[in-house]
């Protein structure tokens, strides 16, 4: 077992492009369920039409990358409207059926063979990033980083981005939560009913944290497809969302920066058990059969499915929450 | 009971006690409000004027309507028909809770409502209306919403001491006793600058030397100039305290009077008589209802939807039973099932 | 989603094989990478394209040395290419702009052909950077009254076919409503019961060789028993503590998760079929041509519901069911054993599920996604006819399985899953308690 190797990866996947997608989508997932209670079990849905709406702007409409940026945004906040005005005023589940059903809706219309001309089918969009790479400051065919844990041009420049961005909109998130705007959905997160007989219109707020929570996962959808130069629906498919629910939960939900942690944590764990399997296989301490062909993918799906249910059921505050916090949700 | 009167209380004497009665200067009125669920009709109120200024009790068995009621007047429950007056302006059959609450009508809830994951100061401050910090843009500078949050601190914290609670300011309102989060509730209710307040049995469940200071406070209120109705079981806190007496059996108002002639009125005795036998309101004993220890309710706390249930259970009209308990599963935990 | 039933066009496979391949990819990809990100070493503009004949011999196989030209806008050849041994095919270009695709039609083995002859070309504009992917539905060609628009006796048999399927969803959302009802608990692991049923009833029919009955009933009786364990070993402890119901609600999430995968990793992702019943020649009843097993499916749905109404309804733990639903405290306190209830809820709800996908993967074939892919449709049935009533989530279901089967008169059928929920979400815009609920419980 080559545990440089291990540790090398786990490292590499802790600062990955794919950690910090994790983070913005999972900021705005705390937005939505953090403060404001809000299920969305579809967050890969407003990742997926953001990135389209990016890729489709750009190649069908020769969009420059900019305009792209925000036809991707929009196309996110019609997402939030669409979702949210039939399920708002309804019990939570009923936004929590309607996200999966229509992150599924989006990635099925997207593959699908009738719409091939115009988004791709199952093979996607490629080649529209092009015009973010102009101002990739970095060598594309030089590697950066320290020690062994390097990473080429194009990809330090994504990571970079990406963190950066991930930051920007934790610090974002933390400007409103600490304002009386934040404080209204940490209300209805509590009790909508009493926010509602204090005048406060929870509806409408929910429906901002739904947009807010939306933008954020189209962001992470937008830097995830320009980051792979590609857009395919297969990528956005509903276990990313329940992979970025168990980010956020190890994080600690509600918590401010408990969305970059939990990315973080996530992908190093995930990228841990991986590499251990691969190596225990190699070594002949696994048996090969154990980890053959598609068995060695879904195992991790296993472990991050068992993981959130542990999590759960065990420390719903994350790591880094409050236990006695958390004790006082009595729902 | 009162030494600060405000000056528009009037006196209630030569105010006719019957159902309906018209009142000289009402802040609320109803009229022919009908509620249904299936084949039952849980309110049918004719009409009903509130006078201004006046403490008013609503009671009744168990069954009876009251918090329907108080949901259809606060817009959490939509009447099937019925008009609503307040403040001399009809009010839209179908309206918000917020648009009532931003009105000047505020509410307290049988199950109280604090925000359990929010410290108190925090519950106190979130009730005042029209703050700048609200809204989405501004809420991201501060310049823009400091001042009036201070002010508004200003105010909670006073509100706090008067309520004898400053000392729990910053805990999170999740560890209060029940009985103190009656009281956070009515105080955080304050913070809106009601006129009408409307409190579901504020008492319920709060032990003996809480309940004292909790009623000298609403007494306090009515002397500030708001006015207040509560729906209550115990007959002493109505006597104490109430000007008026309305009661409901059956969805409708059967008697209205001041506390002595109502608990002398025949009708309202068979009311509570000809219930079921598990009415809790006596006039002989002392009448208290204890539920749980220290107002933490144990289960589910009965409301009075569900004693509707139960009595439409025993019909074996299973369907609309049914429907309770959705109707019941949203207004109580809904929000966030 | 096409797995949803009986499909009558060709693109039932072509769709599976893709996704299969797009998931093998995915889980295989292994490591870090986010799935399917690895990217393609071939041109930097031109056309790309895979023939595949989702109707041959064991399934979708791949069509080798069909010849496609590529010719600029001024009509010369700018390429051409033969698809391989994979059927895939690749044309490079030099610019960028508007070409025009050609199938050569005589270049086709004898069993596959363009399924619509009539177009062998496209023309398409290739944009800086992108290979465009370029797609020729293959299989048969239109049969016979294709041409006509509307075909009575198409519109029937999908009317057929979808109370078929409608009868199916209803049966196996019963367990999510009785789960839902008395514990208020939206189990988003449901649909793993239903693909565990159908699994295991494989398992004992195909690996040891049962008669498909004898498998299916042991079947139920794992998966009745699996889902009583889920209780036992899960839910009740979690309610015991006071765990809230969102915390519940997730935990069903990663429960789904880890049973799917646990699924593939047992199952493998090729969808199989029973040994039994498989080909059956369908039977004419009027215009509508039914297989026997469709029928069956049919008359076992409705024997099922019809019971389970009548348990509801007659018999002692049918009456505490619904006691404990209307009202749990109620309940308890008039000396129902409340937890035993649940736990025979999600027992009977288990056994149900796994009827269904038993029927179900007869109807089509067993694949551990199934049972995900049928929880949209039965949640959009449960919601349509009101959450709480009986006879709604049976009406809904119907409406959902016939909306699903129809819509594919207008629609292509890749995307009549995708139909039903947009029909879900406007239906919740106008009628948010569902069709049979009553108004007051939305406020």
């Amino acid at each position: 077992m080559d545990w440089e190797v291990i540790f090398r990866n786990a490292i590499l996947a802790g600062i990955s492009r794919e950690a910090a997608v994790y983070a913005i989508a999972a900021v705005g997932l705390n937005v939505h369920f953090g403060y404001t209670g809000l299920l969305n079990f579809g967050q890969v849905g407003f990742m997926s039409i953001s990135a389209y709406g990016v890729g489709i702007s750009i190649t069908q409409y020769g969009a420059p990358v900019w305009l792209a940026f925000i036809i991707g945004l929009l196309a996110a906040v019609f997402l939030a409207l669409l979702l949210g005005v039939p399920t708002l005023r309804l019990r939570a589940d009923y936004l929590a059926i309607v996200t999966i059903a229509a992150s599924e809706i989006i990635r099925l219309t997207f593959r699908s063979v009738a719409l091939t001309d115009w988004s791709g089918g199952s093979n996607g969009i490629n080649g529209f990033a092009d015009g973010f790479y102009v101002w990739n400051p970095f060598d594309p065919s030089v590697a950066y980083g320290f020690g062994s844990v390097k990473v080429f041009g194009n990809q330090a420049y994504i990571i970079i981005v990406g963190w950066t961005l991930a930051v920007l909109v934790t610090l974002l998130v933390w400007l409103l939560m600490r304002s009386p705007w934040g404080r209204v959905l940490k209300s209805i997160r509590e009790d909508e009913d009493a926010a509602r007989a204090l005048g406060k219109n929870a509806y409408w707020y929910k429906m901002q944290s739904l947009i807010l929570g939306g933008v954020l996962g189209g962001l992470a959808g937008i830097v995830l497809s320009v980051g792979q130069s590609t857009v395919q629906p297969d990528v956005y498919s509903p276990p990313v969302t329940f992979f970025i629910w168990t980010a956020l939960i190890l994080g600690g939900v509600g918590r401010i920066w408990s969305p970059i942690f939990g990315a973080v944590a996530f992908w190093m764990i995930l990228s841990l058990a991986n590499n251990v399997l691969d190596q225990a296989t190699q070594a002949g301490i696994v048996p090969a059969a154990v980890t053959a062909g598609v068995r060695g993918g879904s195992i991790r799906f296993m472990i991050v499915g068992l993981g959130l249910m542990l999590l759960m059921a065990f420390r719903p505050q994350g790591v880094f929450g409050d236990r006695n916090e958390m004790m006082l949700a009595d729902r | 009971m009162t030494t600060t009167d405000h000056p528009g209380r009037i006196p209630t004497d030569g105010i006719e006690a019957v159902p309906g009665s018209s009142k000289p200067d009402p802040i609320l009125e109803v009229d022919t409000m009908v509620r249904q669920f299936g084949g039952l009709r849980a309110v049918d109120v004719e009409h009903l004027e509130i006078q201004r200024h006046w403490i008013t009790a609503l009671i009744g068995p168990n069954g009876a309507g009251k918090t329907t009621f108080f949901n259809l007047l606060t817009g959490f429950d939509t009447p099937n028909e019925g008009a609503v007056e307040f403040n001399g302006e009809a009010m839209p059959r179908r309206i918000s809770p917020n648009k009532l609450a931003r009105q000047g009508m505020v509410r307290t809830f049988q199950l109280t409502k604090s925000l359990t994951r929010l410290p108190v100061i925090e519950n106190m401050k979130l009730g005042v209306k029209e703050q700048r910090g609200e809204r989405f843009l501004p809420a991201l500078i501060k310049p823009l919403w400091n001042e009036q949050e201070e002010s508004i601190e200003e105010r909670a914290d006073k509100l706090l001491v008067r309520f004898k609670m400053d000392h729990m300011r910053d805990e999170f309102a999740g560890t209060l006793s029940g009985g103190q989060r009656k009281l956070l509730e009515m105080a955080r209710s304050l913070m809106t600058d009601p006129e009408l307040v409307m409190l579901d049995e504020p008492t319920a469940g709060v032990n003996p030397a809480l309940t004292q200071s909790l009623l000298q406070h609403v007494t306090g209120l009515r002397d500030e100039g708001m006015t207040i109705i509560f729906v209550e079981h115990d007959m002493d806190v109505v006597h104490e305290i109430a000007d008026w007496v309305v009661v409901m059996a059956e969805g409708k108002i059967i008697a209205e009077g001041t506390p002595d002639a109502i608990s002398k009125n025949e009708a309202v005795v068979d009311a509570y008589l000809g219930s079921h036998h598990d009415s809790d309101l006596t006039f002989d004993d002392e009448g208290d209802v204890i539920r749980g220890d220290e107002g933490q309710p144990v289960h589910d706390e009965p409301d009075v939807v569900h004693d509707d249930e139960r009595e439409v259970a025993h019909d074996d009209e299973r369907d609309v039973a049914h429907d309770h308990r959705a109707d019941d599963a949203h207004n109580e935990d809904g929000a966030t099932t | 989603m096409n797995t949803m039933t009986a499909d009558r066009g060709a693109s039932k496979w072509s769709w599976r094989h893709r996704l299969l391949l797009l998931l093998l990819l995915t889980v295989t990809l292994g490591s870090l990478q986010i799935p399917a990100m690895a990217q393609d070493e071939g041109p930097e503009l031109g056309f790309q394209g895979t023939f595949t004949n989702p109707e041959g011999e064991d399934g979708p196989t791949p069509v080798e040395g069909v010849r496609v030209e590529v010719t600029d806008a001024d009509g010369a050849v700018v390429g051409e290419a033969v698809s391989d041994a994979e059927g895939a095919w690749t044309v490079e270009v030099t610019d960028t702009g508007e070409y025009t695709v050609t199938v050569d039609v005589e270049s086709f083995p004898d069993d596959a052909s363009l399924r619509n002859p009539d177009e062998p070309s496209r023309t398409l504009t290739v944009n800086p950077g992108q290979v465009r992917p370029v797609l020729f539905p293959i299989g048969e060609g239109p049969g016979p009254g294709a041409d006509s628009g509307f075909d009575l006796r198409l519109v029937l048999q999908l009317f057929v076919e979808g109370i078929k399927l409608g009868l199916l969803i209803a049966m196996m959302a019963i367990g999510l409503s009785l789960v839902f009802g008395t514990t208020q608990l939206v189990n988003f692991a449901h649909g793993e019961l239903i693909s565990i049923g159908a699994v295991i009833a494989y398992f004992f029919n195909v690996t040891i060789g049962m008669h498909l009955i004898l498998a299916a009933i042991l079947a139920i009786i794992a998966t009745a028993g699996a889902s009583a364990l889920m209780d036992l070993g899960i839910f009740r402890p979690l309610r015991k503590r006071g765990v809230g119901l969102i915390a519940q609600l997730v935990i069903t999430i990663g429960l789904s998760l880890f049973l799917r995968y646990g699924l593939l990793y047992v199952f493998r992702g090729d969808p199989r079929s029973y040994g039994n019943y498989n080909i059956q020649r369908g039977i004419e009843i009027g215009p509508i041509v039914l297989p026997p097993k469709d029928i069956w499916s049919v008359l076992i749905s409705i024997i099922v519901l019809v019971g389970v109404g009548l348990v509801l309804q007659r018999t002692k733990i049918g009456r505490a069911m619904r006691a404990v639903s209307d009202n749990r405290d109620l309940a308890e306190s008039s000396g129902i054993d409340v937890q035993r209830v649940i736990l025979i809820v999600w027992a009977v709800g288990g056994g149900l599920a796994a009827f269904g996908g038993i029927l179900w993967g007869l109807g089509e074939s067993v694949s551990w996604i199934m049972g995900f892919r049928l929880l949209l449709p039965i949640f959009a049935g449960v919601i349509l006819g009101g959450i709480g009533t009986a006879y709604g989530a049976l009406v809904g279901s119907l409406v959902v399985g016939v909306f699903i089967q129809m819509s594919t008169l207008v629609i292509p059928s890749e995307l009549k899953n995708a139909a039903a929920m947009v029909a879900l979400i406007l239906i919740l815009v106008v009628r948010p308690q569902g069709i049979l609920g009553r108004s007051e419980r939305v406020g």
